[in-house]
């Protein structure tokens, strides 16, 4: 077949071209709700990054114009496309900028998650005995406080800042990956595979990351998914609060909280801010539940 | 006498039953209790017995894969059970193992290739050439085609993959290779081609085996020696022709009445075992083998039978002889 | 069994420490000195000195942490700066509203959720599945305040219907209950229809339909109340989410509660109020999850608890 003339390798090259088109077709047919995902984390990511030039104005620029002449909010038109704040700034602009802080926090939270409940939760499961049952009570403890009352806690005792947003949400989100990871761990332990490494005179650090780590990968990455969407959501609720990412950088959360003032007169504050977050955990969870039942054919979400 | 290869000492593994709001041990199960023999070098020792009587747990505690709670294991003059860490790991070299499940045993995300190269990675062997090298010589000398070290565990047979799992266990050259019911997953077809497979590869790499199977047809020509278990203890130890010829203990005697015999028009007696293995958390008191026993005697009930060399080469632990 | 419940019980005392642990090194952590804080900017050395020898922050830390456990013990979860009243009493102020509340939250998600849960499971694969299914993925990337902010748009501003926040009676409960039902809902939709699907093809409901039972009778009496028991576990385990979005709740609608209570205490750094309120809620889920674990002994015949 592939020692046929110089045209024939084109012809198959064309031909595995389309096969790449039909074989991708054939997969959005079938996890559509990982493409459609993949889509809106990949929009959110651009937004987030090319903000300055995506963004109209400055976010934080009070414009003279941006207030009608007894100092209320101005309603969407051809200059501001979503109207503007109580203040006179550009909510387009503020929404997008906005982006960064969601994105930020949940991004980094789920990685300082990741990072100390993948490596407790493949401890405990490993190794077992009184080092499991240390870790595990260490996780009741965190997954026994109400999340955004102990962050709300947090935030207020270290100032609330992004980088302190996410620390102190990061730091109490890894109970539930640790558990997910120690389950994984005690399933693939019983493998005789894994016994066959010792056998062969494997160390234990090669057995934890190269054959047991690999194994655990796929319900991280979901839950990992899950738990940006999750962890965006928890940064807007610091912001009702009022101790989530301070004035005037402008983040979703302090945008809904602002319309909580406003929706009787500026309901446009409201409904833009509440949009895009919705639209981007809503992305998130798409991705994590869609690679749920890619990993997982057992679990479908659709019956 | 010279030094045997491998000399197992009152080898013991029992599994804690915890109970109660402190988890306190109420008692263990004796997988293993009190198993002494020796393996000569370039022998096969043949372990047999029913499923839960403690011959895998065994083998694996010889390995050290599980920890054993007592004895000692002595290999080519070192006990491994005082060897920690990296020691251990060498010695390994030494001694591999071949599971049973050969579907559990290759991890589906490793090629063939990778599978059979890690060994030498582990122990750091010969270039990356060589390992390739020696990867496709080791496939072909079980019965492989070379090519298949770019494939994965689940495009092959059981069949394969038992052979698959052989060559792992022949990687680092090893001197004993312990078979842990090596063909019982297996279709009869296959069993007796891997059965010729490791005798063939016995003589040619000079291997000592410990063959462990839960029937005595299994191992009646692959083994030199047999040894029988009952509830993790011993009850039978012979050369293999002498076990089949002359069984002394009713155990073995009942385990080889269920050995399908090639002459239809040969009469033998059915011995059938009334009752299940008991609990090895809780052993019968006397010998362990007394509420099956079709021959048991007062004395069964309440001493355990000592272990003695009743003819030359042919030990029993029975009240009858 | 009897184990198994002393034991859960030991755990749970383990727990309350280290809960009790992780809130006094909060505590210790802020930068800000309490008792600067109590006496005021323009106090002198001396008298910040007295107040801290008083409050025993001259103390070694293991000694205070012990003092402060011992406290803890005796109700006495320390004194507002703002308000000058035991935390205790001003949690027992607020307690009330905030128990009213999350009982409302708790029977809207379950209302909207599991009638939902068993309708989709019987229509499996169809149109409406995969409609509640997309729903209720939505419901649960809502934020909150924001549907609750939606809501006081539609049906207390726009349509007069509901009042517009502050907290009272059943009026006043049904937007904050509705906002909490819609997004907590698809929790227990997708588990009850999961749990329904396993359970319709178990063997027993194969027997139960072999045996000429009627479809309804099928459903009811063997699916669901099997398929229940999941949801039930977890309806009763989840009160830490429902805590946290309560206080979200208490905050969009203007309802009297300890979340209200907390948020007012961060904005003027009342940490002995801050930390109260959640050292409270903590123990508060503890105490509830370990209830629910025992009854369950008593409930469901089928878990060892060896």
């Amino acid at each position: 077949m592939s020692t046929v003339l110089p045209n024939g390798s084109l012809t198959q090259a064309a031909e595995r071209k389309r096969g790449i088109g039909r074989a991708l077709v054939k997969s959005i047919r079938e996890y559509p709700m990982v493409y459609l995902g993949s889509f809106i984390v990949f929009v959110l990511i651009v937004v987030a990054v090319f903000a300055p030039w995506l963004a109209p104005y400055d976010p934080t620029k009070q414009f003279a114009n941006g207030l009608t002449p007894d100092g209320m909010p101005v309603a969407p038109n051809h200059q501001f496309l979503l109207g503007t704040d109580d203040v006179g700034r550009d909510e387009l602009s503020r929404l997008i900028y906005g982006s960064r802080v969601s994105l930020e926090v949940g991004i980094f939270a789920t990685f300082i998650s990741l990072v100390i409940g993948t490596t407790l939760g493949l401890i405990s499961g490993y190794f077992g005995g009184v080092i499991d049952s240390v870790i595990m009570r260490l996780t009741d403890v965190v997954l026994a406080f109400p999340f955004l009352l102990l962050t709300m806690a947090l935030v207020a005792v270290l100032q609330p800042s992004v980088t302190n947003v996410f620390i102190a949400i990061g730091v109490q989100g890894w109970g539930t990956m640790a558990r997910v990871v120690r389950g994984q761990v005690l399933a693939v332990k019983s493998f005789e595979y894994v016994q066959a490494e010792r056998a062969i005179g494997a160390s234990t650090a090669r057995i934890l990351f190269r054959v047991i780590l690999p194994n655990v990968l796929g319900p991280v990455i979901v839950l990992a998914a899950l738990s940006v969407g999750f962890n965006i959501l928890a940064e807007a609720g610091l912001s009702v609060l009022g101790i989530g990412v301070q004035p005037p950088t402008p983040s979703w959360g302090n945008m809904v909280s602002e319309g909580l003032l406003t929706y009787r007169f500026a309901p446009w504050m409201m409904w833009a801010p509440g949009t895009a977050l919705l639209i981007a955990v809503l992305g998130f969870n798409l991705l994590g539940d869609g690679l749920r039942d890619i990993f997982d054919p057992r679990t479908t979400t659709h019956g | 006498m010279a030094e045997p290869l491998l000399r197992v000492k009152d080898l013991k593994k029992y599994f804690p039953i915890r109970r109660g709001v402190l988890q306190r041990t109420v008692g263990y199960v004796r997988a293993v209790d009190g198993v002494s023999f020796e393996v000569e070098r370039g022998e096969t020792l043949g372990v047999v017995g029913e499923s839960g009587c403690g011959k895998s747990t065994m083998a694996r505690s010889i390995l050290r894969l599980i920890e054993p709670t007592a004895g000692e294991v002595w290999f080519e003059g070192e006990n491994l059970l005082r060897l920690s860490g990296s020691s251990l790991r060498h010695m390994r070299r030494q001694m591999q193992i071949v599971f049973q499940d050969p579907y559990a045993s290759l991890n589906p995300r490793y090629s063939i290739g990778y599978t059979l190269e890690e060994p030498m990675i582990v122990h750091r062997l010969h270039t990356p050439a060589e390992r390739k090298r020696r990867v496709r010589w080791l496939l072909e000398r079980v019965g492989l085609d070379p090519d298949y070290a770019k494939r994965y565990p689940h495009e092959f047979s059981g069949g394969q993959r038992q052979r698959i799992g052989i060559a792992r266990a022949l990687v680092l050259q090893p001197k004993l290779i312990l078979l842990d019911e090596p063909v019982a997953a297996l279709d009869v077809s296959v069993q007796s081609q891997v059965l010729n497979l490791l005798e063939d590869l016995q003589d040619e790499f000079d291997l000592t085996y410990i063959f462990v199977a839960h029937d005595l047809s299994v191992v009646r020509h692959i083994s030199d020696r047999i040894l029988v278990l009952y509830l993790g203890r011993m009850a039978e130890l012979a050369d293999a022709e002498v076990l089949f010829v002359d069984p002394l203990h009713p155990y073995t005697r009942a385990l080889l009445s269920a050995v399908p015999v090639p002459d239809p028009d040969a009469k033998r007696e059915r011995i059938i075992l009334r009752g299940d293995v008991p609990s090895p958390a809780n052993p019968p008191h006397g010998c362990p083998f007394h509420t099956r026993c079709p021959v048991a005697m007062d004395v069964c009930r309440s001493e355990v039978p000592a272990w003695r060399e009743v003819k030359p080469r042919h030990y029993v632990a029975c009240h009858l002889y | 069994m009897l184990s198994y419940i002393v034991r859960r019980l030991g755990a749970a005392v383990v727990v309350l420490f280290g809960i009790s642990l992780v809130t006094f090194i909060i505590a210790f952590a802020v930068p800000a000195d309490p008792a600067r804080l109590i006496v005021g900017a323009k106090a002198s050395p001396a008298i910040v000195a007295e107040v801290r020898h008083q409050l025993g922050l001259d103390q070694p830390l293991p000694v205070q942490y012990i003092h402060y456990v011992w406290r803890l013990l005796h109700g006495d979860l320390g004194t507002s700066y703002v308000y000058n009243m035991p935390v205790a009493s001003l949690i027992g102020q607020r307690i009330g509203g905030t128990v009213l509340l999350a009982v409302a939250c708790w029977l809207a998600e379950l209302i909207i959720g599991i009638p939902l849960g068993i309708y989709t499971a019987r229509r499996a694969r169809t149109w409406i599945d995969y409609a509640v299914s997309a729903l209720a993925l939505v419901g649960i990337s809502l934020f909150v305040p924001w549907l609750g902010e939606v809501l006081l748009y539609l049906f207390a501003f726009k349509l007069p219907v509901f009042p517009l926040g502050g907290t009272g009676g059943i009026r006043h409960l049904i937007l904050p209950a509705l906002t909490y039902g819609i997004t907590g809902a698809a929790v227990y939709t997708r588990l009850l229809k999961s749990s329904m699907l396993e359970v319709l093809g178990q063997d027993y409901v194969r027997t139960a339909r072999a045996k000429g039972a009627s479809e309804q009778r099928v459903i009811w009496r063997h699916v669901v109340r099997n398929a229940l028991i999941p949801v039930v576990t977890v309806a009763g385990i989840d009160i830490g989410t429902l805590l946290s979005g309560v206080v979200l709740i208490e905050v969009t609608f203007n309802w009297n509660g300890l979340g209200s209570l907390a948020t007012e205490a961060i904005s003027q750094l009342d940490i002995p109020v801050i930390m109260g309120t959640v050292l409270f809620t903590a123990v508060l889920v503890v105490l509830f999850n370990l209830l629910v674990d025992i009854l369950y002994v008593f409930i469901d015949p089928r878990i060892r608890y060896d």
